[in-house]
């Protein structure tokens, strides 16, 4: 009875600790309200907005996390006055509220208060904006317009603006509720929201650092078409101050596509070497007319042609765009881009002072790979057995929802 | 589409799969025997009028990621006459009107008044208002149809 005690004990204060952690995450986390929330709303695009302006001309909607924000009431009495709502007009804020940027060079950069804001904000919001508008456009001519929308089958199941964790739950609950799969069900449809280690950080451009992230189980999308994720976030929060930041998703600046697009260029290259080459070669012959005819200068010309026309060119690799292509829908890392400012502020400061195995909160699109290492440890005391079972394998199934407890005799 | 500085960056996911395009598109008689990956690709989402015109402004050549591609990827554009993708840069400390004026912008959008459907703006301030300033003044067809990211 002793031993059970104290794991009961051990088990609550485990628990009490988690909870804790949770809601000290989900305060840290800048969202204005709670995506359950957010499904009340009225939804706009842009063409509503417009419409909107339209009608009142005079009315100052700012951007929030996707949330669209009418300030009308509040520019008269903003401390830093008119000018800087009004030149935000439709303008995405959050880099001005979480420690950004300055408006401009001659404006600094304000420290808000941010819990004050939040709750001043909060009654101001009109509505979500529904970023509809990129999609590439098809012309079956002048008059009549259609478009095709951004959806691909795969991205489909992103949910940018309501992503909601009990929802996310309950979606793989749903997925997986015809029994447990025991390895790598990879799953490209949902986000991670929680903590990620640090691993390293490359000076890609002047001043411009990608940071790298990982977590053990976890895997994150590298590749797609392009357009879905154009304007796109992911929003990362300190976990020793109350501050977060959105960063632009860029999947595509990652070694690999690098690479890819390098040899791709490369491959061009020679494909219109050979393609020069061969129309050289068909206008020499067609200026004989039978290759006999061809004179000692053009037989010459044609030997310095083949002998050097490759030269400072590699042969095509497609070898190597094969192998490119393998697994290169996901990675084990997440990159993210960091300016480097002379004067260092807010979050961007703490990224770039990260060591190896630092730890960040995120939120950020995944893949899912789920798999189950189920361990038990059973304690007997006289004719009761107590077993204690615990998932120690990685993803959302981790050991804090998957730990129970088995006593019979 | 227009950036400054880390401004370009939430559009370089985009531009990418353009290059992929423009290099799928690059007449196949020419280069029969090309068998890259982006073949097996389907681009059927690209309407046949579609074009992407890239202004972007960097502070330095340093900092302007992927510069590389982009310019090859236009010089390829322009030497198939393809027509879906134009890439203006300059290289300015301090945003100015110098080069992001409505003559500059005039001469390359009026062709496309009627087709453009979405500006898209990024970067700065200073360099989001003075290009939407001098777009509006080609013309104000284009007031409505600024989206910010």
């Amino acid at each position: 009875m002793i031993i059970l005690s104290f794991i009961a004990y051990l088990e609550i204060r485990w628990r009490k600790r988690n909870y804790n952690k949770i809601k000290i995450l989900e305060e840290s986390y800048s969202n204005l309200l709670k995506a359950t929330d957010r499904k009340a709303l009225i939804k706009y695009d842009l063409n509503a907005i417009n419409n909107l302006l339209k009608e009142s001309p005079e009315i100052n909607i700012v951007l929030y996390d996707n949330l669209l924000i009418d300030l009308t009431d509040f520019i008269n009495i903003h401390p830093g006055g008119k000018y800087l709502i009004k030149s935000n007009q439709m303008s995405e804020i959050g880099r001005y509220l979480n420690n950004g940027q300055p408006i401009s060079s001659n404006v600094k950069s304000h420290n808000h208060s941010f819990d004050s804001i939040k709750k001043m904000l909060d009654s101001f919001i009109i509505g979500t904006f529904e970023n509809t508008n990129f999609f590439i456009y098809k012309y079956e001519n002048e008059t009549n317009l259609e478009y095709k929308t951004k959806s691909t089958e795969q991205i489909k199941n992103f949910i940018f603006d309501d992503f909601d964790q009990a929802e996310s739950q309950q979606f793989l609950m749903r997925k997986y509720s015809s029994g447990f799969n025991i390895l790598n069900n990879i799953q490209l449809a949902n986000f991670y929201y929680g903590k990620i280690y640090f691993e390293e950080k490359f000076e890609i451009a002047d001043k411009l650092w990608r940071l790298s992230f990982s977590l053990v189980g976890y895997k994150f999308p590298i590749f797609v078409k392009g357009f879905e994720w154009c304007g796109k976030y992911v929003t990362l929060a300190s976990e020793t101050s109350n501050i977060s930041r959105n960063y632009t998703i860029c999947l595509f600046l990652n070694d690999k596509n690098q690479e890819l697009l390098k040899i791709l260029y490369q491959n061009f290259l020679i494909l219109e070497k050979i393609f020069e080459k061969q129309v050289f070669e068909k206008s020499i012959l067609e200026a004989s007319s039978n290759q006999n005819n061809i004179n000692s200068s053009q037989s010459r010309e044609i030997a310095i042609l083949n002998g050097s026309f490759f030269d400072g060119f590699e042969r095509i690799e497609l070898e190597k765009l094969n192998d490119l292509s393998q697994n290169d829908l996901i990675s084990e890392r997440i990159l993210l881009y960091v300016k480097s400012y002379e004067k260092f502020d807010g979050l961007s400061k703490e990224l770039n002072q990260m060591r190896p195995n630092d730890t960040i909160l995120l939120k950020a699109p995944i893949v899912y790979i789920n798999y189950f290492i189920i361990i038990g440890i059973r304690i007997k005391f006289r004719r009761y057995s107590f077993w204690s079972l615990y998932n120690v394998g990685q993803g959302y199934w981790n050991s804090s929802l998957f730990r129970f407890y088995l006593l019979y005799y | 589409m227009l950036g400054r500085g880390t401004g370009t960056l939430p559009y370089l996911d985009f531009i990418y799969f353009i290059i992929r395009y423009i290099y799928w598109k690059i007449p196949k008689d020419n280069f029969q025997f090309n068998q890259n990956r982006i073949d097996n690709e389907n681009f059927d989402s690209i309407g046949k009028n579609f074009k992407l015109i890239f202004f972007a402004s960097y502070y330095n050549e340093n900092s302007a990621v992927l510069h590389n591609f982009l310019t090859d990827a236009d010089r390829i554009d322009k030497k198939y006459k393809l027509g879906l993708f134009d890439y203006y840069y300059n290289f300015e400390k301090k945003v100015t009107k110098n080069k992001w004026n409505s003559q500059f912008y005039d001469g390359i959008i009026t062709p496309h008044y009627t087709q453009i459907k979405n500006i898209y703006l990024c970067g700065t301030n200073l360099f989001m208002e003075y290009s939407k300033e001098e777009l509006i003044k080609t013309s104000k067809l284009l007031e409505n149809k600024f989206i910010y990211l």
